[in-house]
């Protein structure tokens, strides 16, 4: 396979997941620099911290458990760097759609919402619990797993029956 | 610098790889509960059975810190509420993120409001002395909670991560092969 079709072909569930799986195991090794696992809930609190800091509340964002999860700036540039690997990939694939779906705003709210509530109980987002907590074998990890399944069954639920 | 350079790297490279593979995680769990659709549970299983296994070695020779989670009934609570709230948003975080990419701006509203969600939930739950991880806080005996499954079974965790790793192989073989 060459390089051309590897970044036009849509990638199949094969190849898309030892793709994932390779670069996520590069990600942790601390010599190739970034040396965590992945999780994004981090960067958003960072922004957070910006704004609560700017507002004089950044004491509202933490406490002695908070202090010990480090440089989270760096979560937020690693999180605007996925962005744009998206935004190169859908642009080359001439897949950029540039659309407002106005129908679904009232769910992105309220999910929004839910999920930012979420991340302080669970310390991260889903990725941080699925694909970095449970595959390092975290009791915490474990529990919140369970829960998500629930909630997302719950979710999709509701989701279906006020569509 | 280094680490700064890394994240922009492995970022634009998981982006690049989770657009093009279409990877969502809401769905792997909505969909094949809802209807039976397994592609994007199968992309997940393949995942954690490769860094099941690279994780453990990893952590088994201490090549990098662990990610701290805390552990209580919050936990399982938290999962409830983020779980509802990704699929009532038609997406997790990273996928959130990944269709602000393509250009759905739509999603930039689920972003705003997980800023907005992580500042009420700070506001309800990490301030002494309704904080549920708070200096002092334990559970089964550990500190803020943090415990790792290899240290409740005294081995090492790649003794551990080979079974759970193992396991997840056999759920994507197991899924794969009823679908041939």
């Amino acid at each position: 396979m060459g390089l051309k079709e590897l970044i036009q072909e849509p990638l199949d569930e094969k190849k898309g997941g030892l793709a994932l799986g390779i670069v996520l195991v590069l990600l942790v090794i601390p010599a190739l620099g970034y040396g965590r696992a992945w999780a994004f809930a981090g960067g958003l609190r960072w922004v957070d911290y910006q704004l609560l800091e700017a507002l004089g509340a950044y004491s509202l964002l933490t406490n002695s458990f908070w202090s010990l999860i480090k440089s989270p700036m760096l979560v937020f540039i690693f999180l605007v760097a996925f962005v744009l690997g998206s935004f190169i990939a859908a642009k080359l694939n001439d897949e950029f759609v540039n659309t407002w779906d106005r129908s679904t705003v009232h769910y992105q709210i309220i999910g929004g919402f839910l999920m930012g509530v979420g991340i302080v109980l669970i310390t991260t987002c889903n990725i941080g619990i699925f694909l970095n907590s449970l595959p390092q074998l975290s009791i915490g990890g474990y529990i919140a797993a369970v829960g998500l399944v629930i909630g997302t069954y719950i979710g999709a639920r509701l989701y279906e029956r006020t569509m | 610098m280094k680490e700064y350079i890394a994240a922009v790297v492995f970022g634009i490279l998981l982006g690049f790889i989770v657009q093009r593979s279409r990877y969502c995680m809401t769905g792997a769990i909505r969909d094949y509960i809802l209807f039976g659709v397994t592609r994007n549970l199968k992309i997940t299983l393949m995942v954690l059975a490769i860094i099941t296994f690279f994780y453990t070695l990893f952590l088994t020779y201490g090549i990098f810190n662990p990610t701290l989670v805390p552990a209580g009934w919050f936990t399982f609570v938290g999962g409830v509420i983020f779980g509802i709230g990704m699929a009532l948003g038609g997406g997790c975080v990273t996928s959130t993120f990944y269709r602000i990419g393509e250009g759905q701006w739509n999603y930039l509203v689920s972003a705003i409001f997980m800023l907005v969600g992580i500042i009420a939930g700070s506001a309800l739950f990490n301030i002494a002395p309704y904080a549920f991880f708070y200096e002092g806080y334990t559970f089964m005996g550990y500190d803020y909670g943090l415990v790792w499954l290899n240290d409740l079974l005294g081995v090492s965790p790649i003794v551990v991560g080979v079974v759970q790793a193992a396991i997840f192989a056999l759920a994507y073989y197991k899924i794969a092969r009823s679908e041939a």
